[in-house]
């Protein structure tokens, strides 16, 4: 059974998404819409984690893994609109691990007949969705004036 | 002489004429000579809109009085209608253009100007496109002048950076309309006020932002058949000092508020199901999202006792019609779409609709905002074509004879917060300003000054008077007020009015349109064929242009012409073949802008801003049923703390219109509200030791206000502060509440949270009362010395 090592896939893929978040805060303080989109995705990540905590003691998971995506995503300082638009570029990856994480935990959570689980899973993946849905729509609103102008 | 028909500085919304059906005709009428003409208009100092005619002896304005054949006022006038007017003959009226050369203005030709302003326009353009070129409008301009502009940015330019001020009033309006209905558009009327059984106004003080509509409820509710009425509010307003039910929930709680309606509604099944299975898609989500507010969640959340709740919803529950209003106190809040849209959502699932009685608004705050939307000078595109669509992109572009490829469709229009942030960045070069007042009206307002000084940021300001904003500017340009042109605009039951010129402009000044008119010849701005891009010259042909593309939209103006609208009354849109004198109210058979095809704009989540795919939406067509979305609460970010522990809300006082450029130039408004001041209430004033009038200051994590205490009438931890307050007594004054404000915005409506800051109170040494007293006791005993040492000295 590797349900078990998914729930620490999951906790992996959102510790790199909270990092992410935060690290664009810090990089694009004066972005004010992104900072406090990021602030509220940083909340739910940090609920999504919790969330787990019981399933943690209960599967006995393994430790966690080093944050290997965010490392790779976000190894350079980028500051500026253009920073911005790569760093929402990283971003929305980060989402995306995270989506694909919980839809496969889900599936398994499904196959256990876990309804706890599967609950928190769809709890998560209704958060996910809407990250995901936002930071496109801030990618395809910045990328215009961003590519264009400068 | 001044003849005036009643005191409104005193008597704020006159005496009362009872009714149900029917609402009497009163004159109200305030002149200061005998005209030798009376000349149609329509008040433009608030969204209702009243029907005026103006008094005019010797090319100039003497007065003003209520048109009684005017559906929207029946002659009725309030304080700022009664009186604005006077603003025209400010002897502080810019008359000239001027540039700025080494810090200073000097006079110029309109020649200069508009050559300056051109160079710099096709400079930039050359060498970054026109997204470097950004336009920031009013909600007081006219639609001729707001379609004109449209024009030339979207056909012509090529540019989405264009905004209205309405971004900081009603943009939450416009979004809660398109996603619950499929376009812009108040389904409502003010004749279901005069037959309606309940009214729930939610963030909304009618009696200070709309006075004569309130005096019409205020009627109702004195006559045959009185309504219920509910105020939602956290302060103790005017508005609410007459409801039924007075609910008042914390800073930031919307949407639990309404949810816990919602659910109980659902609870009590006082739902029209045949209605929701016909007309509507989304009820399960709705009833789920809602399912856990029970009266106690909402107490414990809100700060509303469960009580007050059940009541109003009973009232909700049980009433055969229903009118509800929303205005800043849900579009500047927290989650402000998401709450806006619950709003609708209580009609959608009463069936409450389209119905005489029934209906909602999504109140506009400005007089014109409603046009600054529809006609696209909020950067959307006119007649709620949808800049998602193709087909709609293409039409356009045919009726303007442009390649569609020139009309931005490549992202949504850009915000004016976002438009600061560019030029911030240096990457908006040139912003034109015109008929507003940035920088006093935006939030952050310390950044917003920095960006608006920047050397490399041509401004270009236009407007009738030397605003805060002007004095910023490399290029003013000398406006014509209300009075001094012609052009029509739209109120916020959607009912159209003309305003013909009465008097001239004062000196060189021109009005907004054929500024722009002008701009666009210097441009060169040309269709596909060569031939001129705005293809008018005067107001009425400006009008006719804007009739063909609003044809057959939801916003159909084609059945309307100059001529039908001088006959007497305005006149509400949709007007066209089925429709010659206009259509009362929206959705009378439950059909919906939402068809895929027809539709203004695709789905957003309330919580994130983030657009569903359009082919999503296509999937899952509406196909002209109403949305029902559901709204998660979502706890307020980076709200009070040790440091800043009380809540800021920002408003209006009654005799006052937004950053005062009009009203603070009459002298009978400027008196009834000279100055800014800071409500608190009782138990704050308790605990930092303050007394009514003492000095205070509030502090903010973004800059300071100080001014007077006033007391009483507020929730603890909860501080007012008017919004209309500025510089003119110099940048030191410190009264403008935007220097408190966040720079923060809903994700759908991109509208600014001027309800929801955190600020810390301290009381100043000085006591204004103290200090005023003294100076008085001094200049007493100075005075009496004087005399004595006078008469003593007469003596010997
Ligand atoms: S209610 Fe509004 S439109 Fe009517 S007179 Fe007063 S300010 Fe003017």
């Amino acid at each position: 059974m590797h349900v078990d090592q998914y729930l620490s896939h999951v906790r992996e893929a959102e510790e790199n998404l909270g990092l992410g978040l935060k690290k664009i805060m810090r990089q694009h303080s004066f972005e004010t819409d992104v900072v406090e989109m990021c602030e509220r995705f940083v909340r739910w990540s940090d609920e999504h984690k919790a969330s787990l905590e019981m399933f943690n003691a209960e599967d006995n998971t393994n430790e966690e893994e080093s944050p290997g995506l965010f490392k790779a995503l976000f190894a350079n300082m980028r500051i500026g609109p253009y920073g911005l638009l790569r760093d929402l570029h990283a971003l929305s990856l980060l989402i995306h691990d995270a989506h694909t994480s919980w839809t496969i935990l889900q599936q398994g959570a499904m196959a256990q007949r876990n309804t706890r689980l599967e609950l928190v899973c769809k709890e998560a993946l209704a958060h996910l969705n809407k990250e995901s849905m936002w930071v496109e729509t801030r990618i395809k609103n910045a990328a215009p004036q961003i590519l264009i102008v400068g | 002489m001044i003849n005036a028909s009643r005191n409104s500085i005193r008597e704020i919304w006159g005496e009362r004429t009872p009714y149900y059906d029917q609402w009497p005709e009163r004159v109200d009428q305030y002149i200061t000579e005998e005209p030798d003409k009376w000349v149609q208009s329509a008040c433009v100092l608030c969204s209702n809109g009243c029907g005026i005619d103006i008094g005019v002896k010797d090319n100039r304005i003497v007065g003003v009085r209520g048109r009684a054949v005017d559906r929207i006022n029946h002659g009725r006038l309030g304080p700022k209608g009664l009186h604005g007017w006077k603003a025209n003959h400010s002897n502080d009226r810019l008359t000239v253009p001027l540039i700025k050369e080494n810090g200073s203005f000097r006079k110029a030709t309109w020649q200069e100007a508009m050559d300056l302003i051109v160079t710099r326009s096709k400079e930039l353009i050359a060498r970054h496109t026109s997204g470097s070129l950004a336009f920031y409008n009013s909600g007081q301009l006219f639609l001729e002048e707001y379609y004109t502009l449209s024009v030339i940015t979207k056909a012509g330019l090529g540019t989405n950076h264009v905004d209205g001020n309405t971004r900081l009033c009603t943009s939450t309006s416009a979004w809660a309309l398109k996603l619950s209905f499929g376009a812009d558009g108040q389904p409502a009327s003010y004749r279901d006020i005069d037959l309606t059984d309940a009214l729930l106004l939610v963030g909304h003080n009618m009696a200070f932002t709309q006075t004569v509509l309130w005096s019409r409820v205020l009627d109702r509710m004195k006559g045959p058949r009185p309504p219920k009425l509910i105020v939602v509010d956290p302060r103790r307003t005017a508005t609410a000092e007459m409801a039924d039910v007075h609910l008042m929930p914390r800073v930031g709680t919307n949407v639990p508020l309404l949810n816990g309606l919602l659910h109980q509604l659902i609870e009590w099944d006082a739902v029209d199901h045949d209605y929701l299975e016909k007309h509507t898609v989304g009820f399960d989500a709705l009833k789920s999202t809602v399912s856990q507010w029970t009266p106690e969640l909402v107490e414990k959340v809100t700060g509303v006792p469960a009580s007050l709740l059940l009541k109003a919803a009973s009232i909700i529950a049980s009433t055969p019609s229903l009118v509800s209003t929303a205005l800043q106190g849900v579009f500047q809040a927290w989650q402000a779409t998401g709450a806006a849209v619950q709003i609708n959502n209580l009609h959608l699932i009463r069936g409450l609709l389209g119905k005489e009685g029934s209906g909602v608004f999504q109140m506009n705050g400005q007089p014109t905002a409603q046009n600054t939307r529809e006609c696209g000078a909020n950067g959307e595109l006119p007649a709620f074509f949808n800049w998602h669509n193709e087909k709609h992109v293409r039409q356009l572009a045919d009726i303007w004879n442009v390649d569609p490829s020139i009309i931005p469709h490549w992202g949504p229009p850009t915000p004016i917060m976002e438009i600061m942030r560019y030029a911030e960045l240096g990457s908006v070069k040139m912003l034109w300003i015109a008929g507003t007042n940035p920088a006093v009206s935006l939030p952050g307002l310390s950044r917003i000054r920095h960006i608006l000084k920047k050397n490399d940021l041509f401004v270009v300001v236009q407007d009738a008077f030397m605003t805060e904003t002007a004095q910023l500017a490399d290029v003013v340009l000398p406006t014509a007020l209300w009075g001094e042109k012609t052009g029509c605009f739209t109120n916020a039951d959607r009912t159209v009015h003309i305003s013909h010129k009465a008097i001239d402009p004062p000196g060189e000044a021109k009005s907004d349109l054929d500024i722009f008119i002008d701009y666009a010849r210097r441009m060169d701005l040309r269709d596909k064929d060569g031939q001129p891009l705005v293809k008018w010259s005067s107001p009425e042909e400006a009008f006719e242009g804007w009739k063909r593309c609003s044809k057959g939209r939801p916003c159909d103006y084609s059945g309307l012409s100059y001529e039908k609208l001088s006959q007497g009354s305005g006149i509400q849109w949709p007007c066209n073949e089925q429709y010659p004198d206009g259509k009362e109210r929206l959705y009378t058979d439950g059909y919906f802008n939402t068809d895929y095809e027809l539709c203004e704009g695709y789905t957003h989540d309330l919580t994130t801003g983030g657009a569903v795919p359009p082919e999503k939406y296509k999937e899952n067509n509406p196909a002209g049923r109403a949305i029902i979305l559901p709204c998660e609460y979502d706890p307020p970010l980076g709200f009070t703390d040790e440091s800043y522990p009380l809540l800021l809300t920002t408003g209006r006082v009654v005799y006052h219109f937004h950053t005062r450029t009009k009203t603070g130039r009459v002298k009978e408004l400027n008196d009834a509200a000279p100055d800014v001041f800071i409500q608190i209430s009782q138990e704050d004033a308790n605990e930092h030791n303050i007394q009514e009038g003492d000095l205070v200051r509030l502090e903010s994590r973004f800059g300071s206000v100080q001014g007077p205490a006033r007391i009483g009438g507020i929730a603890p931890g909860l501080v007012f502060v008017p919004f209309h307050y500025g510089y003119w007594d110099g940048e030191d004054a410190k009264t403008a509440a935007n220097e408190l404000t966040k720079p923060s915005w809903d994700p759908v409506s991109k509208q600014p949270h001027f309800k929801y800051n955190a600020v810390n109170l301290v009381r100043l040494d000085t006591k204004l009362s103290e200090l005023a007293s003294k100076t008085k006791d001094t200049l007493r005993s100075a005075v009496k010395s004087a005399v004595q040492t006078t008469k003593e000295t007469l003596k010997l």
